[in-house]
This record gives C-alpha cells, structure tokens and sequence, in this order.
C-alpha cells in the first residue's frame, strides 16, 4: 500500500472511476424505495463516498505520472511512454467519472424519491 | 521497401535497440522460450529475401483452392471479406425493406402492405439493421484491418473467428428464409414481452427471433474475443499502447463492450426462449415472473449496442481524417479517453428507454445525467477531428465527403439525443416518428456514412484497385440529400403525434404530405447505394490499379500489397512512431528471424509491445465449419422440441473434439 502511494498506480484511474460509478448508479437505483421511506438524503452522501473512491484512483494514477522514468523519451509524434500514457488516462476518466457521480449525487438533492 | 535496422535510426524504444543488437530483454534471470536458439535446419527469413521469401511465405500461410480448402481458410483477409460483403447483404436487405415500408406510409390508407407483412417488414428492418449489420459490420472491419494495422500476420484464435463467421451466416439466412416463407418475426426488433411471450405470439415467429439472436451473438463474441488478443498481444515490436493506431483502439473498445452487453440479451432471449417451449413463467407476471425484467435485460445489452455500432465508425473516421489531413491526430489521448469512456458510460444509460414504464423520477435522473454526460466524450472526439482537419490540409476525396457528412447528421442526431435524455419530452415523443428521426440520424449519421467513407477508404487495399471518384461525390451527394429529405420531416410527423410501427394512417391525420416527402427522400437515398454498389462493382473488375499506398497514408496496413498477400508482411514491421510509414518514408524498419516455412508469429507484452515469444498459429481446418452446422442445427432444432438439446449435443461434441483434437503442426513434425 505504502508502495502505490509513492510510486502510484498508473492505471488505477481506469478502473477506480468507472468502478465507483457503477456502484454509485446500481445502489442509487436500488436505494430509491428505501430513500422515499425514510426521507434520508442517502444519495449524494454515497455519491461522496464513491467520489473519494474516484479521486483516489486519479491520485494513485497521478503519482504514477509524476514518478514515472524519465525514459524513454518520447518519439516525434509523443508517443512511446506508455506507462505515463496509461497514467494520464487514469487520471482523465477519474475526473470525468467523478463529474458523473456527482451529478447523480445532485439528483439526490432535487428529488426526495417518491414522485412518480 | 524494407531494411535492417541499426541503433542510430531508432526514437526512444529500448525494444528495438534490442532487436538491432541482440541484447536480452525482459526481467533479469528469466527465460521465456524467446530466449531459446531457434532450430538452425528450420529456414528462416533473414536466411532468404525478396521475391523468394514472398513467394515461400505465401506458400506456408495461402488457402489451399478447392471447396474444402475455402471452407478450411484461417486467413484473417478471407475470412474479414466474407464477413463485409456479408453484412453488406444484409444491408441492402435492411434497406429494401426500409423502401417497402417507406411505400406503404408515403399516402394514407394506402393498401399496398396489409398489417401483417407491415409488422413483418419493421422487425426484419431492425433486427437486420441492428443484429446482421450494424454489429457485425464493425466486427468484420476488424477482422480485416486489425492485423494489418497492428503489424502481424493473423488474428489471435484463427479458427474461431472463421467459426463465428459460419455462425452468423447460418443466423442470418435462417431469419430471412424464415421470412421468405410468410414466419418472420413480426415483434420488433427488442420483442418486448407480453407481445412476444407465448399467450400473444404463437407459432414460430418470436422463436425465430430470439433464436436469431444466439446465433448472432455466439458469433460476435468469438470475433470481440480474437481482436482483444490480437490487440494485446500480436502488436509489432514497438507498438507501445499509446502507439495503437485509434482505428484499433476504437474495435478494442467496441470488443470490451460487445463481451459485457451481449450476455444480457443472449440471457433475455434464452428465457424468452424457456417461456415460449418449456413452459416457464419468467416473464409472465400472472404466474409471479415480470415483464420488465425482459426490458431491463435487452436495453443493458441494447443502449450499450448503439455504441457497438458507432465505436468502430470513429476508428474509420478517426483513420480517414488523419490520412486526408495529413497532419497526424489532434488530441490522440483524448480521442482514446473518449473511446473508453464512451464504453463504460454506454452500461449506464440503459434506463433511459424506459422512462414511460412508471420509474420513480429520481431513479430516472441518474440515467437523465449519464445520458447527457455520454455527450462530453462524444463531443471532444468531435472537436478533436474537426481541429486534426483545421491544422492540416485537408484533401477532400470521396471518404473524407463521407465523414464530413457524418459531422452533420451525428451532431443533428446527437441534439436530438439529448432533448430525448429529459424525462418529460421523452415521455411526450416515446414510440413516435421523432424518436426513429432520432436514431435513423445517430445510427445512419453515425455509422452508415463512416462506412461508406471507409469502404472508399479501404477498397484499394482489398481490391488493389481504386473507385471511381466521380461516382462517389455523385455518391455522397445523393446519400446525403436523400437521407434529410428522408428522415428529417420525420421529426415534425413525430412532434404531430405519428406513431412509429403503424402500417397506415387516417388523411385527416395532415401527416400525408410529409410522409410523401420523406418516401422521396428514402427512394433518393436507396438509389444512392445503387449507385454505390454499380462503382463497387465496376471498379473491382475495371478500377485503376492502386500499389500499396496510394492515400500516402501512416499506418501499417498500407505497408503490405494490396491486396494484401497471405503472410500480410514478408517480415514484421518494428513500430517507432504512431504513424511508422510517415515516419520511415523510403524504407520500414523489421524484425527478421521468423519461420518460413510455418506459421509463426511474434507475440509480444501488452502495454510496451516488446517482442516476447514465437508463436505458431493454427493452420486451416475444416472443424470449425463443421461445428458450425452443428451447432446451427442443434439452435434450429431447438425451437421445435427442447429434445434437440439432447440428440443436437453428440453432433457438436464430435465437431468440437475434432477441432480441438491435438494435431501434430508443421513445427512440431519438424
């Protein structure tokens, strides 16, 4: 653990975002009923959680970034880093799956689950 | 055109310095059967050159002639061929039916199609455009290019991908026959239960259906799972992971998503399957099943689809643009984030065909949300063509027409895609003539016009000849008039109230004049693609010849002949840079020291691309034919008594057996 927080994870991002979005849509649909019975705005306090799971794997990715080799160096297109590639791709989609989440979290706080 | 390489010519890839000098690579103290001298009685190609090597290579990895030799055929081109020209077919089935229809709507109480061949027609339309088409036609680029494209001599699995394609033929021509003989499937195309279910549908029709469906998907899921190895692990020696060309990204991509949305509809129509012949009650809510299961499963598995179909059209226009720009892609790392965005997004969006089934409103927002975010990647691979052609010096040839076509109609249809993703309009137009406006422009601007832009861009290497130019911008511009006088006015019959799925409609309706408008516009465009299939034609047998490069375009399939020779490469390219052929103009860089005289192929690590293993690939067999008919009359006799199950197995298991039956290959003999 001690070894991805210093060296990081560069695709962790790839996986971390989706992965907490997913979890995010499948307990926000199913929690629905439950939210309409209680009236406990349960949505966007997961949608926080499932962020924090999200920037997490952006954070391990950019740690794979930023202590990634300096070689090889890039060819003239800029291509031939893959491990930095990847990185920089982890770190994307964390921040685009982290946008989505909490904008299904923002749904939590205009509905209260019972309209039809 | 090919030349040894030395250290001072290489960018950045330790790999190839490697090669050039012979050093060990990989972890220290490990030894991978690379390591191991090769057999020195075996020829090998840097023991022979030039027309020789060409003509040995051909040899060992060519289709022997005859019946049995064509059915036996592994060779990824052969096999990619028969799957376009295929799907193809099926296209302009697709299409005929589309034309019939558009007839019998283009005046009110027209009498021309009575309501059942209407209902007939509209399944046959969809579920051809969607299934025999729409899918298999991204696949079937695949198989074709993505060798080529990534340097090596075959597709991963050979002999599985010539199964799938036997597979999904068998599919195909069985739902047709089955139509020809007055029992097409007259559900829809999604077969929505109770309307499919036994107590609405008997007879045979929905059976035919859904039985289609496994056929299709056994098939499509055999080809998703050959490209995503051929991807990870048949990529030229320096192929690292941000040089994959974005055509090959956008199939591997498109394969992800095929192997995770297909199961659901394959599990829907399985249960479907059950309740229609074995009498269960899944979807029957009268006996405790639900109905919206069935929803659920098909659009998990259907939203997902419309992505299966668009993925592959922006590897062809992302290929189109960069060889017509000639500037190198804008934003290569966001087109390939938006790629794998866009596939894990399109899981998320599936509620969204269902917002008039009584969803709680909040349940409804989160797919409202991921519904209009799927638009930011959608969006930033658009931006990025639009600034790769704004830099560059576009030249605008019949392909590059056809993508900017595809800018237009997308775009249009993707607007509409967004008012559709708001609960209370699409709640106002569900099951209306907007929503077919809607995806006849996603899907035809999206996927349609990309392929006929890419089967310009390609057919010289498939033919070896070029297309007529003339006839294609006459091509283009008929296409495009036709399909807005055909789909546009659709917007305004669905804002007036039309409803999609009905074979005819009252004068006093005031929908007559724009069905009319958009019947012309459907006769414009079919003529289009007869005009399309006349330029195939002539210039297959008569085109100017084209050489191997005639766009002067970047990527590796343009280094082999066209048409390509068996062995794709007489030796493996060695990948320096995202666009090797811009990059080593007069001479490509390759690996030498494969067999001649068996099939091998290097096999090299996932993300850096290093050469890793020589590997023989399977050679021609007649097995995966054979179990093909087997399982195809195992699938056919299952819908007429579950007993095909048990007498159906043995056949399929004597095909498998024979298949995977260990046989002594040209290497092991040695």
């Amino acid at each position: 653990m001690a070894g991805w927080f210093s060296r990081g994870l560069p695709s962790a991002g790839i996986y971390a975002g989706p992965a907490a979005w997913l979890v995010d849509t499948q307990f926000n649909y199913a929690a629905v009923p439950w939210v309409c019975a209680h009236q406990v705005p349960l949505v966007p306090i997961f949608a926080l959680v499932m962020v924090v799971c999200s920037l997490f794997g952006g954070f391990l990715s950019w740690r794979g970034y930023v202590t990634a080799a300096p070689t090889p160096l890039p060819d003239s297109t800029g291509a031939g880093r893959p491990h930095r590639f990847v990185a920089l791709m982890g770190m994307a989609i964390a921040a685009l799956f982290t946008v989505v989440i909490l904008l299904h979290g923002a749904a939590g706080l205009v509905f209260h689950g019972c309209e039809r | 055109m090919t030349k040894a390489i030395t250290p001072h010519e290489l960018d950045a890839v330790p790999e190839v310095t490697r090669l050039a000098t012979g050093e060990r690579g990989g972890v220290s103290g490990a030894r991978s059967e690379a390591d191991y001298s090769p057999d020195p009685k075996e020829l090998r190609d840097d023991q022979v050159d030039g027309p020789e090597l060409t003509a040995r290579l051909a040899k060992t990895w060519g289709t022997q002639k005859g019946l049995i030799g064509a059915l036996s055929t592994v060779d990824h081109k052969v096999i990619g061929r028969r799957y376009i020209i295929t799907a193809l077919f099926f296209l302009f089935l697709g299409g005929l039916s589309a034309v019939a229809m558009r007839l019998q709507l283009a005046r009110p109480e027209s009498s021309l199609i009575g309501p059942d061949l209407y209902n007939q027609l509209f399944t046959m339309h969809g579920t051809t455009m969607m299934f025999l088409f729409g899918v298999p036609i991204g696949e079937a680029f695949a198989v074709y290019l993505v060798p080529l494209m990534v340097g090596t001599r075959n597709i991963a699995f050979p002999r599985l991908n010539a199964f799938s394609y036997y597979v999904y033929l068998f599919g195909g021509l069985m739902i047709w026959l089955a139509f020809m003989l007055n029992i097409g499937p007259d559900v829809g195309w999604f077969a929505y239960v109770p309307l499919s279910g036994p107590e609405f549908s008997p007879g045979k029709r929905a059976d035919i259906w859904a039985q289609m469906i496994t056929f299709t998907e056994v098939a499509g899921i055999s080809v998703a799972i050959s490209v995503i190895v051929t991807v990870f692990k048949l990529r030229a020696p320096g192929m690292t992971l941000d040089r994959i060309p974005l055509f090959v990204w956008a199939e591997l991509i498109n394969s992800f998503v095929i192997i995770f949305a297909m199961p659901a509809v394959v599990t829907a129509s399985a249960l479907l399957l059950m309740d229609r012949l074995v009498g269960t009650h899944i979807f029957n809510p009268a006996e405790g099943g639900d109905a919206l299961l069935y929803q659920h499963l098909f659009w998990f598995f259907g939203h997902p689809e419309v992505y299966i179909i668009f993925l592959p059209a922006t590897g062809w226009v992302s290929a189109i643009v960069v060889t017509f720009a000639r500037r190198q892609a804008f934003g290569y790392i966001a087109l390939v984030l938006s790629l794998i965005a866009t596939g894990f997004l399109s899981f998320g969006l599936w509620v969204h065909h269902m917002f008039t089934t009584g969803l709680p409103q909040l349940g409804a927002s989160f797919f409202t949300a991921s519904s209009m975010l799927i638009a930011i990647p959608n969006g930033i691979q658009i931006f990025c063509w639009i600034a790769t052609l704004w830099d560059g010096r576009p030249v605008f040839r019949t392909p590059l027409l056809f993508v900017i076509g595809f800018f237009f109609i997308f775009v249009a249809g993707g607007l509409s895609g967004i008012m559709l993703a708001s609960v209370p309009l699409d709640a106002q137009v569900h099951d209306t003539f907007f929503v077919v406006a809607h995806f006849h422009y996603v899907l035809i601007g999206g996927n349609v016009f990309p392929l006929i832009g890419a089967i310009y861009y390609w057919f010289p290497k498939f033919t070896g000849r070029m297309m007529n130019e003339r006839l294609g911008k006459w091509h283009f511009g008929l296409a495009f008039i036709g399909f807005n006088v055909a789909f546009f006015p659709m917007h305004i019959t669905g804002l007036m109230g039309m409803p999609r799925r009905v074979y005819t409609y009252l004068p006093e309706m005031g929908w007559g004049n724009l069905n009319m408008i958009s019947t012309i516009g459907a006769a414009v465009f079919f003529g289009s693609f007869l005009l399309f299939l006349y330029n195939i034609v002539t210039s297959a047998r008569r085109g100017p010849l084209a050489g191997p490069n005639p766009w002067n375009a970047g990527t590796l399939e343009w280094a082999s002949a066209s048409p390509p020779m068996p062995q794709n490469f007489d030796r493996i390219p060695i990948v320096t840079n995202r666009e090797p052929l811009w990059a080593h103009r007069d001479s490509l860089p390759v690996a030498a020291g494969l067999s001649v005289e068996n099939r091998e192929q290097i096999v090299s690590t996932v993300t850096a691309g290093r050469a890793d293993l020589r590997e023989s690939t399977p050679e021609p067999s007649i097995w995966p034919f054979l179990s093909a008919v087997a399982i195809t009359i195992l699938f056919v006799g299952s819908m007429f008594t579950p007993w095909a199950l048990v007498w159906g197995t043995p056949p399929l298991a004597l095909a498998l057996i024979g298949w995977f039956w260990p046989k002594a290959g040209t290497e092991d003999e040695r």
